[in-house]
């Protein structure tokens, strides 16, 4: 830090006084008996602090502390201003102009050096300051940066093989770049629709993860058609293996067949499933059947699908428990019945207006947690026959061919 | 939020008052460690929980771990209905005890 002061004194007397005594502390000092000279002065040399009297020729105390304050050469110059008057209107002037500190004449030297020491440690910590600021910004560009590339991978991994499918109302929104929930869709070669729900523990990068080995072994195995049971088994031991303890995954597999009209679904650890019987305007809920993946042993835990016909007006709506966490002001949980009793007499059920009221109900007027919610039009659902299959590629196939 | 420890004849009672979650982590997973080898049962009082969100049931999920396989008791008293519906909907009465 430069120990340079600028003493700006139209004394002969009271500047040879100051340069004395700060001499003897190892201080250099520049010297100005006028405004004019004090600004060229600062201008050049850029002392570390700057001792003012109040009043000086050409200029008023307050313009000299403002020019000094709006150096761009400077972070900060600590500014202590010299009294002898008793004008209390010209002292709060010169500090509301950004003037640090006064000092009233006559003092004791030990006062002043004192004053002198604190505004240097005060300095000190400014930059400090500026020097943590930058670096944390730096450090935050990196991180950005390396988000952004990571996040391209991972979007090419999770929902590059994804297929679009009519008949689906949804709404899926990321509290971080990257969403700990994770929705992923695909037709088995004998037309079934598959669609898989989950939310993994917390958000952000850690919860992120963990769904590029889920949406691996998904796509591939209804690919290859596999059974529903199957992927769910071979998910879990997976996620077994990879997880820490601590982080589990939370998922609804849904397996529609338009061919028999024949609806299956899953359900571990995650909010009831809600079947909207289109006939009567009436929900029933398929609870949670299992703790979520990824916690237990397949040798610890049966997994079953509960199988049943639908009919064309009936619909199935699943989603994270994001929605139902969302608190009012006065710290009440939205909870599943408004969310049960929205999709029974809203009059199109439309996902929209269920978000629209979750974020008015929100006290923070947005979700605090991932949000993911999906309305499938059980008749309607059918893939984009314009989807050719050979397009789809597997995550890993489309990755090689960018690199 | 905040959690207490009290320990006796072997007992640990980890209290949680407020919300339980990630803010709770350091404290719970420091009681669970340092009381691991002493005690015969892990008591979680739930009596001043307000909320528990899914980084608790982590914690959960490390208490099970570090518990059952050196057969330590693991027990939870005052759960209330707000809570027992969040132990439920992840299933976590087929892991633990909870009465």
């Amino acid at each position: 830090m430069k120990k340079t002061i600028l003493i700006v004194d139209p004394s002969d007397s009271n500047r040879l006084y100051l340069s004395i005594i700060l001499q003897k502390l190892n201080y250099q000092v520049f010297q100005a008996d006028n405004g004019v000279d004090a600004l060229e002065l600062f201008d050049v040399q850029l002392p570390g602090l700057v001792i003012s009297e109040l009043e000086i020729p050409f200029l008023s105390g307050a313009q000299l502390v403002k020019h000094i304050k709006s150096s761009k050469s400077a972070l900060y110059t600590p500014v202590l201003i010299v009294t002898g008057g008793v004008d209390a209107g010209l002292i709060l002037d010169a500090i509301d102009s950004g003037a640090d500190d006064y000092i009233q004449k006559p003092y004791s030297e030990s006062l002043f050096l004192a004053k002198i020491l604190s505004l240097f440690r005060i300095k000190e910590m400014a930059y400090d300051l500026d020097e943590t600021k930058k670096t944390i910004s730096k450090l935050h560009a990196n991180l950005r940066l390396e988000h952004q590339s990571a996040e391209r991978i991972f979007e090419k991994f999770v929902h590059g093989p994804s297929q679009e499918i009519y008949g689906l109302d949804k709404h899926i929104s990321p509290v971080s770049i990257f969403n700990g929930d994770v929705m992923l869709s695909c037709e088995s070669p004998t037309g079934e629709i598959i669609i898989l729900l989950g939310d993994f523990t917390g958000h952000g990068l850690p919860a992120a993860i963990g769904a590029i080995p889920v949406a691996e072994i998904f796509y591939a195995m209804v690919r290859k058609g596999k059974p529903c049971l199957e992927i769910i088994s071979v998910i879990n031991t997976k996620l077994k293996e990879i997880l820490p303890v601590h982080i589990f995954f939370a998922c609804i597999l849904v397996e529609v067949i338009s061919k028999t009209n024949i609806l299956r679904s899953f359900n571990a650890g995650m909010q009831s499933i809600l079947y909207f019987d289109g006939a009567n305007a009436k929900i029933s809920e398929i609870p949670s059947m299992v703790p979520p993946l990824g916690v237990l042993d397949n040798s610890e835990i049966e997994f079953t699908l509960k199988e049943q016909v639908f009919l064309v007006e009936d619909e199935l709506i699943i989603f994270t428990d994001g929605v139902v966490e969302v608190m009012d002001a006065s710290e009440n949980m939205f909870g599943l019945k408004r969310v049960i009793s929205f999709f029974e007499t809203a009059p199109n059920r439309s996902v929209i207006k269920l978000v629209e009221m979750v974020q008015d109900f929100s006290d923070a007027g947005n979700f605090g947690d991932d949000v993911s919610i999906v309305r499938l039009k059980l008749a309607e659902i059918s893939f984009d026959a314009i989807c050719e299959r050979d397009d789809v590629k597997s995550p890993l196939e489309s990755l090689h061919e960018k690199l | 939020m905040s959690v207490s420890v009290l320990e006796s004849a072997g007992v640990v009672t980890i209290k949680i008052n407020g919300n339980f979650d990630i803010g709770c982590y350091d404290k719970f997973n420091q009681a669970l460690n340092s009381y691991l080898s002493l005690s015969k049962k892990f008591v979680i009082d739930l009596d001043n929980t307000t909320y528990m969100d899914s980084s608790a049931l982590g914690m959960l999920l490390l208490l099970r771990e570090k518990t059952t396989p050196i057969d330590i008791e693991v027990e939870f008293i005052h759960v209330n209905d707000a809570i027992m519906d969040i132990l439920k909907v992840a299933k976590f009465d087929q892991l633990f005890t909870i009465s």
